[in-house]
Order: structure tokens, then sequence, then C-alpha cells
């Protein structure tokens, strides 16, 4: 049955989506819709909204109620042929409803387009001009949609709104089906090697921004600065771009702006790395503001050989009102001369892990008597 | 493309989806930048999550504090930049995934690039310039960069949803507040000292005092120069559309500068009263970020200006028919008729009839954005957009009348009519 054919009779009988969208499916008779309703495949009875109503307030249902003479004159379709679909079935011209102010514009739709018996009875609903039409759009996966019919194995989605009922999201029982959004970004998709250059230029341009800094840091970092002494037991040579920042009998305080490292020298006899290592700790404590997080020491080796304790911290530090958190380490070294010598090193918490190859590299090949 | 649509059925008024028609989600599975949207949030989700976990171990009280205070924040800047965008929002998945690179992506690459570029600067530069320069030297430029191949991304995935250069700034402006929202919890806990008092303090210096300033201005106004580039092909010369892009991008990268830099400060570096520090850098505040704030609004003003006049001016064409009814016009242009209207269907017809008008309303828009580019009035974009305005009509007439369409079959029926009503 065609769309055409359809024009001036009541709808056929059949199952229809349920206008209240509380079943999936209600049967229209040719004329009224009745009580039997589909949900899930399984048949029950549910009287309609109007006969609800109808038999709470003993109102008419609107298909009873009479209709507006004066209002079909200016409906009569002089130039329905025109408008007929099948002459132009795409796009479709059929009558057109206004929104405007509020109210519809009371029969200047009908002096655009024919008005057709369902109109009338959409006229009836309050909504003059109006012709019913296709109940939603189903997305077929050709991209196309289809207004009024199901692909094959679709039913409407369970749960109906007005976004549903236009953009046609149809479901496989158990599964949601394409949406129209998404068929129509395929539709207007460009060339897959086109797309796939695009977001390839995107991937190198995060690396180059990202990790560029890296290789340029090390290629800028090669050229070594002058040798520092610390004390009379320790000598180390910073990368470039450490300076020293300040110095004192026995210590030296590198910096390269937002890294530091402040090496201490003193006699140590009989005393482990790893106890150093402790000593150092709890001075940092006592300079923190709140409690300093601190892991597992570990053992290592230190330039010249020496045995090393290492041990990670984070805590704040700072004065009232600039308090500021700090991740570092303290390295500490035992040489057999009994000098001890702490490395402690520290920078904000997510820039540390780009420093501490610096400050490693400077432990290992520190010259320590 | 008509013989396409004359598909065999029941109903054969096959229909090609309009490209303006329904929103596009950000769920494009097609899409190659979709996928490296998805990579780069894993691989950078990975970043964020052992940074955040490391903010809650320092201080996990000033941790929550810190994201409760954010989201009296962030919740009124969402708001106020989704409806900036009057005619045409943007759809939400898109604007979500907007506002999570801003939170994640941008954040953790600029943490990673920041620092590496910091590097190279103290190395070339030496570290007491670096302690003063870096952060005003690379993060603006790094930062902006990732923030803005977030927008990049939202394009590649949806193009159609960048209609204009109130779209970039809506997207953008969302990465910015992500990104802003995550740096604030940062600066809260690592240099505010992440106690009650640390954080009060900084979320008055950074949300109540700078909050407008900041990286929603900048990176709004890099959705806007990328918008330009991608939105006015055909309109302007190419070499009109790299000057603009690339003023608007460099007056965000230069505010951002600015506002890093030690430039404009007007706090003295001696011992001064708590007073005379709070005007001091009250003042200094207002004069790195007044000015860029007032660019913004100009900007957008005339964004919304052109908007409304391209909305009037093609709209205006389509009366009488599909696109536009008399009584239309004066409720498409004016924000409130159009929320009064559909309210009022609401009462009278019911929400699926609301919802489709709603509907209606958004395409009626699209209609004119459509007429701006079309060059004929039968364009077939122009046909294939009224089509789908008269079958948002026809299903607003049939949501109000409740009765199936004429001449239309259903979908199959559960093993034919009922035993009451045998078929016809």
């Amino acid at each position: 049955m065609s769309w055409q054919q359809g024009s001036g009779q009541s709808p056929a009988p059949g199952w229809y989506p349920d206008p209240s969208r509380r079943f999936e499916q209600r049967y229209w008779d040719g004329s009224r819709w009745t009580e039997h309703v589909v949900r899930q495949g399984q048949r029950s009875v549910d009287p309609p909204a109007d006969q609800r109503a109808g038999q709470r307030a003993g109102q008419a249902r609107p298909e009873e109620r009479p209709a507006q003479p004066e209002r079909q004159p200016e409906r009569q379709p002089e130039r329905q042929p025109e408008r007929q679909p099948e002459r132009q079935p795409e796009p479709q011209r059929a009558a057109v409803p206004g929104w405007g102010a509020g109210q519809p514009p009371q029969g200047q739709a009908a002096a655009q387009a024919p008005a057709q018996p369902q109109q009338q009875q959409a006229q009836q609903a309050g909504w003059p001009g109006a012709q019913p039409a296709g109940v939603a759009a189903a997305a077929s996966p050709g991209g196309q949609i289809q207004y009024g019919a199901y692909p094959p194995g679709y039913q409407p989605a369970r749960r109906l709104s007005a976004r549903n009922l236009v953009t046609g999201r149809y479901a496989i029982p158990g599964r949601v089906g394409p949406s129209v959004a998404a068929i129509a970004a395929t539709a207007e998709r460009p060339p897959i090697g086109k797309s796939l250059v695009q977001t390839g230029a995107v991937f190198a341009f995060i690396i180059v921004l990202a990790l560029g800094g890296f290789a340029v840091a090390r290629i800028t970092g090669l050229p070594k600065e002058a040798p520092v002494q610390v004390g009379t037991a320790v000598r180390i040579t910073p990368p470039s771009g450490w300076e020293v920042k300040e110095s004192e009998e026995g210590a030296v305080w590198l910096s390269r702006g937002s890294a530091n490292l402040r090496v201490v020298t003193g006699p140590a006899p009989d005393t482990s790395p790893e106890d150093l290592a402790k000593v150092a700790l709890d001075a940092l404590r006592e300079d923190a503001r709140g409690p300093l997080l601190v892991s597992d020491p570990e053992s290592l080796t230190a330039g010249g050989g020496h045995p090393a304790s290492r041990v990670a911290y984070q805590g704040q530090f700072g004065s009232e009102g600039r308090v500021t958190i700090v991740q570092g380490e303290v390295t500490a070294v035992v040489a057999p001369s009994g000098t001890g010598v702490v490395f402690d090193a520290w920078s904000l918490p997510e820039i540390y892990p780009y420093e501490e190859g610096d400050v490693h590299k400077m432990i290992e090949e520190a010259e320590i008597r | 493309m008509a013989a396409r649509s004359q598909r065999p059925g029941p109903v054969t008024r096959g229909l090609r989806v309009p490209n303006w028609g329904p929103k596009a989600s950000l769920f494009q599975w097609r899409e190659p930048a979709f996928w490296g949207y998805v990579v780069l949030m894993l691989i950078t989700g990975v970043i964020a999550a052992f940074w955040m976990l490391s903010l809650l171990l320092t201080s996990p009280g000033g941790f929550v504090l810190s994201w409760v205070l954010m989201l009296f924040y962030l919740l009124p800047m969402f708001v106020v930049i989704y409806f900036l965008d009057f005619y045409d929002r943007e759809p939400l998945s898109l604007v979500f995934a907007a506002l999570g690179w801003g939170m994640i992506a941008a954040t953790s690459l600029s943490l990673v690039g920041n620092t590496q570029w910091d590097e190279v600067i103290a190395r070339v530069a030496g570290p007491d310039f670096a302690a003063t320069w870096s952060a005003a030297l690379t993060a603006p430029i790094i930062e902006e960069s990732f923030k803005g191949i977030g927008v990049v991304l939202i394009y590649l995935i949806a193009r159609r949803e960048m209609n204009d250069i109130m779209d970039g700034f809506v997207y953008g402006a969302m990465v910015g507040l992500g990104f802003t929202v995550v740096e604030d919890v940062h600066y809260f806990i690592g240099a505010f000292g992440g106690t009650i008092e640390g954080i009060v303090a900084g979320f008055f210096w950074r949300v109540v005092v700078s909050g407008l300033y900041g990286h929603v201005i900048y990176t709004g106004l890099v959705g806007m120069g990328i918008a330009y580039f991608v939105t006015r092909k055909g309109e302007a010369s190419l070499g009109k559309r790299w000057l603009v892009s690339a003023g608007l991008i460099l007056s965000a990268v230069f505010a951002h500068f600015l506002w890093n830099s030690p430039l404009l400060n007007l706090i003295p570096p001696e011992e001064t009263s708590a007073g005379l520090l709070i005007l001091l850098q009250l003042v200094t505040i207002t004069l790195k970020g007044v000015p860029f704030l007032a660019f913004l609004v100009v900007m957008l003003v005339l964004a919304r200006r052109r908007e409304r006049h391209w909305l009037r001016k093609s709209i205006e064409a389509e009366l009488g028919g599909p696109g536009l009814q008399p009584g239309e016009l004066a409720i498409l242009m004016d924000n409130k008729e159009r929320r009064r209207s559909r309210n009022e269907l609401r009462q009278r017809a019911g929400p699926v009839a609301a919802g489709l008008l709603g509907q209606l309303q958004k395409e009626q828009i699209k209609l004119a954005m459509i007429r701006t580019r079309a060059a004929s009035q039968d364009h077939p974009d122009l046909q294939r957009q009224r089509a789908r305005l008269q079958e948002l009509r026809n299903q607003l007439a049939y949501a109000m009348s409740g009765r199936p369409p004429v001449g239309q079959v259903g979908p199959p029926g559960p093993g034919g009519p009922p035993a009451a009503y045998p078929q016809r």
C-alpha cells in the first residue's frame, strides 16, 4: 500500500507504535486505537489513554468530538496534486503546521498546502493544517532513513523519547541499532586516508611537543660545567645548566632553577650509609611542615665505587603562607676515609622525575675521597 | 540520490540523512580521530591518575576539599559557557569530551612538555633566568598547543558541529575549564600547602579573583581561531583565514605569557604590609586579565551579532515554507520566547510534542545556517533540510493527533491482529 493510496481513507488496521509510549505497539482497528498492546513480544490489554480518561471523566474520545466544519472549506486541496509525494518524493512537501506565537496559526498552513481527511483529524486534536506522517525515522544500514518502515529485525527502542522519535534510534532486541546521527556523520566523513593523515599529524605534533624538549635538553646538556669542589673530599662535575647557588665550608648548593642539589660533607667514622641517611632525614623532618613521606632505603654504588644508601621523600616545606610540596632524594655515602657525604636533591613533585637523571649522574660520577 | 531513496517497502518515502540534521555525538566509531582521542585519553589518564594519587597521599583532606571547592567553580562556568552558544548548542557528548580533554590529556601532556622545555631553557639561559621566565616562555606555547589539540580533535571527530567561531569558543573554553580545575587542585596542594587555610587562600586568589582571566579565556580564543580557519572556507581567502586564526591564537598565547611573566608585577620584592600586598596583587591581576577578558567579550558579542544577523536574514526567505511559518520568526529570535513556546506546547500536548518542537526550532536554525552557504535556493542541502523540517512538522502533528499515518503499515505485529479485530 502506497502512501498515496492511503490518502483520503482511514489508516489501515494494524500494529503501530503505541502513541502513549508506554508499550511498544498498540493495535489500530481502522478507526480507533484498541486496548490491545504488545511489549517485548507479549500481548496484553491496556485501555487507550483517551478511553481511560473517558471512563474516568465521562468525556468523549477525541474522534467522537464534532468536526469543525468552518475550517474544512479552506483546507480543500486545490493544489493537492502537486503536493503528492509520488511527484515530489524527496523532499516531500506536505502541509506545514506552524508553532508560532504560542498557538498554531489557524488557517495559514492550509493556505500553504492542501488538507486531507487525516489533517482534519489532526485539526480536531488541536493542530490545524497538520498531516500525520511517518511515526519515526528508522535508520537503515545504507545511511538512509525510511519513514514509517522498520528495517528487518528492528523494533522501536524501548525507551522512546522525542529525540529517539526524531533520530530514529531503533533496536534489534537486546542491541541498540545505529542512530541516524552516526550514519549522518559517516556519510559526510572525508576519505579515510585523509582522516588518517590528519589524525597522524595531530599525534606527530603531540610527540614533538611533549618529547622534543627531552631530546633538545639532552643535546644542550652535553657540554659540562666546570668541576665543583665540595670541602676537601668531594668533587662533582655538573651538567650544563647547573650552577652554584650557595657555597660554604664543606657544603655546596647547586641549582638549575627548577631543581636543586645540596651536597654536604663531614666526618662520619664508623657510620653506615643507612645511618647517615637517617640522620639527614631527621634534619629534613624538623624543617618539614607536616609529615614527611619516605621510601624504603635503596643500596647503590656512588662515585669511586663507594657504598651508598638512597631514600626518596615527599613533604611540604617553606615558611607560613608560602608552603610548597617537594619531592626529593637523600643519597648518603661514606668513604673508607671516614668522610660522609649527603646529597639532597629536590624539586616540585611533577618535575623531579625529569631531574633525577642529572642528579644520579652527578652522584655516580662524583670523585669522593 | 532520489533513486536510492526509492527503496521497496510499504512506504517508500526514503530520505537521505541531511548533514545538518541530527546532532553528531562523540562516538564516531569509524573516525580515526575518535580512536586517537580515546588512545590519548587512556595514556594520559594513567599519568593523571598517578599525579592525582600523589596529591591525595600528600594531603587526603586537602585533596577532597580542593575538588569540592572547584566544583563550585566548574558547574556554574560549565553552564554559562554551554548556554553562551545561543542558537546552536553543542552536543553534550562532545562538550564533555572537550572538558575531559582539558582535565586529563591537556594537563598531563603539559606536565611532560613543560618540564622538558623548562630544562632546555635552564640549560640554555641558566637556572636564575629559568626560575623567573620558564613559566612565561614554555607554558603559553606548550599548554595552549595541547589544549588547542583538543579542539582540533573535536573538529576532526564531528566536523559538522563546528559551524562558526562561537562553536570553537565553546569547545575551547570547555577544554580550558577542565584544565584550570585540575591545575588549581594541583596548586592548592602543591603551592598553597594542602591545609584548609592554604586551600581557601588558593581558592580566593586563583578562582574568586582570577577565575575569569585564565585558561577559559586563553583556550576560548584558541578555539575561536581554529573554528575561524575551518569554518570560513570559501568565505574568506586563505591568507585572511591564516591571519585571523593566527591573531586569535597568538593573542591567547600572549595573554598567557603576560599572566605568567614578571611583567606588570606591582608587588615589591621588599617586605610590605599585608593590606598593601593584597591590594597590589589585585591590581596586578586586573591589569593582566581584564584587557583580554574585554577582548574576548567583544569577540563573543561580534560572533553572536553575526549569528543573529545570519539567522534573521537567511530564515526570512523561508517564510511560508516548511522552514518558517508566520509568527515563528519573532519566537525563533528570542531564547525566552522559544522556551515559552515549548512550555506552552508541553502543557497542551505533552513532553514528546514539546521535545519535537525543540528539535524543530534547532533544525530551523540549521536551515538558516545552511542558507548562508548554499549557492542557490534549490541547493540539495537546502532541500534536504526543508524536507527534514517538513518531517518534523509531520511528526509533531502526529504526536498531537494520536493517529497512525494513513496508508502506512506498522511493523510486523505479534502474529496478526487480535482475535476481536480480524484483518480487513
